[in-house]
Parts: C-alpha cells; structure tokens; sequence
C-alpha cells in the first residue's frame, strides 16, 4: 500500500525550498511574499438556485435545529409546550378588552377577539421569526465555527421553529370560531397564498437581520424597537382601509395602502386574510400584487446580503 | 458511491487574513473604523496563513504541528469549509467529517440521545444512519444508562466522550482531528487514537493537529510544521518531528540558562575515551555551575527525548562551594538508542522543601548506536529505551 503524500512547489513557484533529503522539505521564510497575488483572491459567488438546491439537499439539518431548539426551551418549563398556546391567547384577551369597544375600529358581523386574533397570529410569527432568527447567528457561532453546512439553515430553522409555535397558536382560534359560532367563509381558501408572501418577505428580512446583526450586535437593541413599533405600525388593532382616504397636511384624500403595503407587505397579508376569511370578499389583487413583488425584493435583498456577509462569519469570535 | 478522487485535500497558495484591529461588532467601534477608512487609512490585516500547500491523497495521514498560534487549527478550519480561506485554492473531495472542539456540537439542555441525532444530523448523517450506528456510539462513549439524561448533569468526561463517539462514527472520507486528545484521561486518549486508528485503516484520509508528538509520530506518515502562518517543514513525520524538536528545545536552552539562580556554565555528555555517547557504554556526564553562595542541593539529572519526561532520572545530594564548581555523574551501560537527547537539571534544598529552580533542558548531547525499533502504526512510544537484547528460537 502506498501512502500518498506530495508536496506542490509549482515551477516557477516563489518559494524556496532549502534542503530535501528523502523528502523532507525545508522552507526558507524569506522567501514567502508579504501578500498573496492580487489574481488568486477567494471570490464568493453563489448563485441563487443552486444554493437552494443545497439547502433542500440538507434540509433535515434545518430540521434538527429546530427540534433541538424547540425540545431545549420547552424542557425547563413544567408546562411545556403549553406556552406556545398561552402567549398568544393572553395577548388576544389584552386586545379585546382594550381596543374591543372602540367603535371606530368596530366591523360589523365580526366579532373582535378573531378580528384581533388572526392579526395576531400573523404578526407574531413574523416576529418571532425575526426576534429568534436574527440571533440565531450568534447563539450559534460555536457550531459555526466547526461545521460546514449551509449557513442559512440557522435562521431558517428558527422560522421553522416559528412556524410550529404558530400551528398551536391556531388552536385559540378555533376556540374562538366555536366559542363565537362565526364559520370562516369560503374564500378563505385563498389563505395560502398570501402565507407565501409573508413567508418570503419574513425570510428576507430574517436572513439580512441574522447576517448583520454578527457584526453589529447593537441591532440586537434595534430589532426589538422595530418590533415594538411595527405591533402598532402594522394593521393588527386597526383595518387597513383607515389609509385609504388620507388628508394630512399637503396630502388630499390620497390612498396610501399601495405604498404602505410596499413598505410592510405584511399589511396586504392581514387585511386580505380578514377580507376573505371573515367578510367573504375576493382579495384584493392590486395590493396583493404590490405586496408579492416588493416581498421577492426583500428576499433577494436580504439573501444577498447574508451571502455577502457569511465569508466572514466564521472569522468573527 | 465514492470516487478515486474521494478523500484527497488539495491546498494550493493559501492565504487566510484576519483584521488585526480587533475591532468588536459594536457600533462605536464599527463607526470608528469607518470614520478610518474615510481618512484615508488602509485596513490593517493580519494573516494567519500565508502560502500554504499540502496535498493529502486518499488514504493518506498527515500532522499539522507548530507552537500555538501558528496556524494549524485555522487551516484545519478553512480545509473543513467552516472558515472560508482569502486566497489561493482550497479542495476537498468527498465527506469530510472534522473533530474540532467535539464539545462545541453538544447541547447541555438536551439528553444524551437526543444529542446524538442533533450532532449527528449536523455533522451530515441521515437519521437512518444514525438509527444504525445508535448503539456503536452509546457503547464507544461509554455512558451507559445515562443515554436519557440531560447532557448538563454528564461529567465532562462523557460529554467528551460523547462528542467524540459521535463525530468518530461519520465514516467521513476524510477526517480532521483538532487537539482533541488534549482532554479527557489517558484512558480515553488511548481509545481515541485507536478509533482514529481504526478510521485511518478503513481508507479515510487523516489531517491530525496534536502538540502530542508521540501520538503524531503513531498516527502520521508525514507531517507539516507551521510556524508564524507558514509552512517551515514538510515531509515525513519522523525528518519533521527531529527539525521540530531541535527547534524547541534551542529555544528552550536559551530560556533556562539566562533565568537561573545557579548558573549552568557548561555540560557535556561523553562516551568512552572522552568521545561520543555510545548506547550500551559507560557514559559521564559533565556539569560545571557556578552558586553566589556556598550550601548544599539535591540535584536532579533527567535525560529525555524531545519535550516530553525524561526517559530516566538519577538524583545527588552535595555540598557545594560559593563560586565554580564541577559534578561529574558515571552512567553505567548508557540504555538509549542513537540519536539527539537533552539533559534536565533540577535543583532543590537539603531539605524536603519545594525545588528552587524549575525543572528543564540545559543541554543537548548525541548518542551513536543501533537505532530505535520502529513499532507497529498505532503504537505510541512512550519509553524509547535501549535494550540490549539476545533473541533466539529453538
């Protein structure tokens, strides 16, 4: 059997070689440049698709973080999973009584509490998903730095995580439902696809918060005020149709739902769930429009940057 | 199904930098090093790795050594893609399954099991691989009943084995070992290199960083010695380790006779008739110091080879004079083979009190003879002693 060992000193190569005795190489320090040639810097390309195809091929490591993450949280608490259903639920309870008999943001034939609710859901899932996912980076650095999977599957797996806690969230839904005798109307079933836009334009955001926040962790303190103002920025409490007829200083009866929707993509998400589900109306397909066009440049936004950023994750202690 | 090329490392002109103004990912400090760069400044680097090459082929063994900080565990981590490199061409082929650190993989939250799917599913198996290898892993780290229980009630030993057993049960192609048997007891050590072992013998390519110059010379064909992020020496372990080796211990020499209280002015190793240290014949040791004041010492004389113990010790205990003086020690049938050894010298009071000077090398001295037995791979020499031996058969 022979055992392979070569050492490359390329013809013509710079480094100087003192001495070989039956292969034992020696360098000459000196001889090694200051600086590697400016032509064989590492380039980090990664096209889209196939890192996709990757993160598919290695998606039970996704998986397994979010089963670690979610069994290590949940095994300190005597109630377990419970929590996953009372958080939601307390909040929902919160936003009844308070803004449950403000008439201006009454709907009629709606009861509030799954008014509020759906909102809830589908706001705490992004941010859960932005809170948990956008540090995942740095809880994770020790792992980082020995593993080579793709990088992305931290914060992906946090949105998975999400996604579960989520899933129970709509148990209180459906309480709610049979507690209020309100059966959802049919066109609900177009749920789905605006899930799809959330879910797009959260990874986006989730992917640039994880990449940036290793190298400035004063984001960290930024998220959370982010999030604190979108629970009230977002058309959670109140119905989105509140912008479509503004006159504030110079605007004049001017429908700013196509910007804000632009901006928060998340809003067309909530009222269209609302629209469909509780009022039995067809979505709105403009704003929906916006909405998934600015949510796919969110994403490519944010990917880019984590793609751009994760060279020097590892590098970072 | 794996390839031909499965298994093979290719490293070409790599280079890997840091920033060498250790700047935290803070905002003020971020702004400040904007505001630098806006003045004008170029960023300060610091590399790590300059212009390594090394190519490993499948089934091939090889040792990264060199003092810490040389850059041996950052090669390992831009070979295992954890780290990405700043120049140059770096290449794998195959799995490549890495035991850096293997506590790191570990949740303490987590039981044992569960542990074992998560580090598992990480480092790249399936969970029906893992199913299959389940049982060899609970058995290898040695945990017992304790497989249920929360990592963070295990001892630090079992963590340790732990991480260990599962990491060493990849069936990667290529495996990188990171001073891992630094930790854990020398019972877990042996095990340790002799799964490597068991690994190396399946045909997996080994890349191995140990300041353990015994288990490197067990382990390896050939070896690579960094120093200051290059590559000083390269070829077979054994030529590697003897440049590595007298490398150190000039350094150390140098260290030890300028700290001193007493002084150590010369010392010489002789064989017979005054000439070179023969294996199997008389030696004398020959020891000028020089004391600021007259007292009285055990003095402690330990031969060894490289850094490691000495391979034998013999002890004197005298008066001595302020000023130079001499000691000479007989050493009857001089039990080494050929080759480089150093003297240590160790000084402590007439009485059981702790030693006034440290124990270290003061001096080096060859040896001419029959050489050492090379052992069988996998075994560790730990006493290179010279027997003088008759075999026969009837």
């Amino acid at each position: 059997m022979s055992w392979g060992f070569r050492l490359t000193v390329e013809p013509g190569s710079e480094t100087a070689v003192i001495g070989d005795k039956k292969g034992l190489r020696i360098v000459d320090p000196a001889s090694i440049a200051d600086e590697p040639p400016t032509d064989s810097y590492y380039r980090h390309r990664v096209a889209l698709i196939p890192a996709i195809r990757e993160m598919s091929r290695r998606r039970e490591i996704m998986v397994a973080l979010a089963e670690r993450d979610v069994r290590a949280s949940y095994k300190q608490a005597v109630l377990g999973m419970g929590w996953a259903l009372i958080s939601p639920l307390l909040q929902v309870i919160l936003f009844t009584l308070i803004f449950g008999h403000v008439k201006s943001l009454k709907i009629p034939g709606v009861p509030y509490a799954i008014y509020a609710y759906i909102g809830i859901l589908a706001w705490v899932y992004f941010a859960g998903s932005l809170a948990s996912g956008g540090n995942s980076m740095i809880a994770n650095l020790n792992l980082l730095q020995k593993t080579h999977f793709p990088r992305e599957c931290f914060p992906l797996s946090q949105m998975l995580e999400q996604t579960l806690y989520t899933t129970i969230g709509l148990i209180p839904l459906l309480l709610l439902l049979v507690d209020k005798g309100f059966v959802p109307k049919i066109e609900a079933l177009w749920i789905p696809v605006f899930l799809v836009i959330e879910l797009i334009f959260t990874a986006g955001l989730v992917l640039a918060m994880a990449a940036l926040i290793v190298y400035l962790r004063d984001l960290q303190q930024v998220m959370a005020i982010i999030l604190q103002l979108g629970l009230f920025a977002t058309p959670i409490i109140w119905p989105l149709s509140k912008l479509a007829n503004i006159t504030w200083g110079p605007l004049h009866h001017v429908d700013l739902r196509p910007y804000y929707v632009a901006f928060n993509p998340l809003g067309a998400v909530i009222d269209n769930i609302r629209r469909t589900a509780l009022l039995g109306l067809s979505p709105e397909w403009s704003l929906l429009g916006i909405a998934a066009v600015f949510a796919c440049l969110y994403f490519v936004a944010g990917y880019r940057i984590f793609k751009r950023l994760e060279v020097g994750f590892a590098d970072i202690s | 199904m794996p390839t031909s090329a499965d298994g093979t490392i290719i490293v070409e002109h790599v280079w890997k930098r840091f920033r060498a103004d250790q700047a935290k990912p803070r905002l003020n400090d971020q702004l400040a090093r904007v505001g630098q760069r806006l003045r004008g400044k170029e960023r300060e680097w610091r590399w790590v790795l300059k212009d390594i090459n090394l190519e490993v082929e499948p089934g091939g063994t090889m040792a990264l050594i060199g003092v810490n900080g040389s850059g041996k565990s950052t090669l390992l981590k831009v070979i295992s893609r954890a780290m990405y490199h700043t120049a140059g061409r770096c290449e794998t082929f195959g799995r490549v399954g890495a035991l850096l650190e293997v506590r790191g993989g570990i949740h303490p939250l987590l039981s044992g099991r569960e542990n074992i799917y998560m580090f598992g599913t990480v480092l790249g198996l399936t969970r029906r691989q893992i199913n299959e290898r389940f049982d060899t892993i609970v058995d290898f780290a040695e945990v017992g009943d304790a497989i249920d229980r929360q990592v963070k009630y295990y001892s630090s030993g079992m963590q340790v084995r732990l991480g260990f057993s599962i990491a060493s049960h990849l069936e990667a192609d290529i495996l990188l070992v990171d001073e891992i048997l630094a930790v854990g007891d020398a019972n877990f050590q042996q095990k340790c290199l002799r799964r490597i072992s068991e690994v190396v013998a399946n045909g997996t390519t080994l890349l191995f960083v140990s300041h353990d110059l015994a288990a490197v010379e067990a382990m390896c064909d050939n070896a690579m010695w960094l120093t200051d992020a290059m590559v000083r020496a390269s070829g077979p372990t054994r030529d590697v380790l003897a440049q590595y080796r007298g490398a150190i211990e000039e350094q150390a020499v140098m260290v030890s006779s300028a700290t001193s209280a007493l002084r150590v002015l010369k010392v010489e190793v002789t064989g017979p008739d005054d000439g070179i240290a023969q294996s199997g014949e008389n030696a004398q040791l020959h020891l000028v110091l020089s004391a600021p004041e007259a007292g009285a010492a055990r003095f402690f004389v330990g031969v060894s080879q490289g850094t490691a113990m000495p391979i034998f010790v013999t002890r004197y205990y005298s008066k001595f004079p302020a000023g130079d003086f001499e000691i000479r020690c007989q050493i009857r049938n001089l039990p080494i083979p050929k080759g480089r050894y150093y003297v240590w010298l160790a000084v402590s009071g007439p009485e059981k009190q702790p030693a006034n000077q440290q124990w270290k090398p003061i001096g080096s001295f060859d040896v001419f003879g029959p050489t050492a037995v090379e052992p069988p791979k996998g075994v560790m020499i730990l006493s290179p002693v010279y027997v003088d031996a008759t075999w026969e058969l009837s």
